[in-house]
């Protein structure tokens, strides 16, 4: 399995596109924006886009949605009905999907927003705005900060420490390094 | 990507290096399998997928190499010359640097949380979107760098230089600072706190 980070100047969002090592049917996780980067990357690869992963409908992760669906005839993913008014499959966390052969997990730690989701695929979680390299999703006060921070702790806590961690923006991590350095875990009300 | 199968040896967490079932720590002839890769790692323009965690290499040129979805997590650098080189979405966590450079290198998306540097050179480099947070630095400089989207959260940082840097949504959050120059650097554009 092979897997790509584009970085999307709308809304200064990374994007991530996942497929098999010789090409076939791909995942796109949130496409914020699609560009001619994000094109040469999936024919470049001979990725064909069945699959349209949305961590949460915010257009930073969204964006590039209606272009995509104009090249490709993808199903979109997701915990809301519809995406810029294309229908979703509204999928709920604990769940697992089987993609094109790639085993999707959905998680949630609640934050952020009432509808994010976490994609763990292999060893690579997919954590949207929910969890950055040393940060949480922006909470609205001190009180939220610290259930989403206690949630997140919670869930990453069982995970194993080498799980890479992709969110939409900034750089990755790793678990262990969120457990050891994230300063935003483990705050108290 | 990367195998991250980890080692045969019971109790063992790290990864196995490359083909094998263990790591570079457990494996049998470790001296021989050290002297044969950092031969090839210098031979060899593009290095992509490999797993070389734990590895100890010392005082060789890795210039103008192509550093692609690797991983040398827990791994000594010691007198490396990264100059040149492109290292994109690989993973360099929990290590230690001692006088390394990484001038006019690309860095993308690499993560080095938790590593030590002292006396490292990271001058007139693209350091976008990696992580180095938790790390520990001494001696070292950034100067004219492009350090956009990069993080320092929690990091502890002395005698560290700055110098004429774009620190558009660099983040420093938590991190522990002494005798450190942002002179001629766009630090009112960095995240030192969070406004919360």
């Amino acid at each position: 399995m092979r897997c790509f980070i584009n970085f999307s100047l709308t809304g200064f969002s990374n994007c991530y596109l996942i497929g098999p090592d010789d090409g076939g049917d791909a995942i796109v996780i949130d496409p914020g924006e699609m560009n001619i980067k994000l094109l040469n990357l999936i024919e470049n690869n001979n990725f064909y886009i069945k699959h349209v992963l949305i961590t949460h409908n915010h257009k930073p992760h969204t964006g590039g949605i209606r272009t995509l669906l104009k090249i490709y005839d993808a199903e979109i993913y997701s915990s809301s009905e519809n995406i810029l008014g294309y229908p979703s499959n509204i999928i709920s966390p604990d769940s697992s999907l089987n993609l094109s052969g790639i085993e999707v997990k959905v998680m949630e730690f609640s934050g952020h927003t009432k509808d994010s989701l976490v994609y763990k695929i292999e060893k690579m979680l997919f954590t949207g705005d929910t969890l950055g390299a040393g940060s949480i999703g922006e909470e609205e006060n001190k009180e939220t900060i610290a259930l989403v921070s206690k949630s997140i702790s919670e869930g990453i806590k069982e995970l194993d420490d080498s799980i890479l961690v992709f969110p939409s923006h900034g750089p990755p991590s790793t678990v262990k390094a969120e457990k050891d350095f994230n300063p935003e875990l483990f705050l108290q009300a | 990507m990367y195998s991250h199968l980890k080692c045969s040896e019971e109790s063992c967490n790290y990864f196995v290096f490359n083909d094998s079932n263990k790591c570079l720590k457990h494996i049998d002839n470790r001296d021989d399998q050290i002297e044969k890769i950092s031969s090839k790692l210098q031979q060899e323009e593009m290095i992509r997928n490999w797993n070389l965690s734990t590895i100890v290499l010392n005082s060789i040129e890795l210039k103008d190499k192509m550093i692609i979805v690797s991983n040398f997590s827990n791994s000594t650098f010691k007198n490396i010359d990264f100059s040149g080189s492109h290292i994109l979405f690989s993973l360099f966590e929990y290590s230690t640097f001692i006088n390394c450079k990484f001038n006019d290198t690309t860095i993308k998306y690499t993560i080095f949380a938790g590593s030590t540097f002292l006396n490292c050179n990271f001058i007139d480099s693209n350091i976008v979107n990696s992580n180095f947070n938790g790390v520990k630095a001494d001696d070292s400089s950034f100067n004219d760098s492009d350090l956009y989207y990069s993080t320092f959260i929690s990091s502890t940082l002395s005698n560290i230089t700055f110098v004429e840097c774009n620190l558009k949504k660099t983040d420093f959050y938590k991190s522990k600072r002494q005798n450190v120059s942002f002179k001629y650097s766009n630090y009112e554009e960095a995240f030192f706190n969070r406004d919360r």
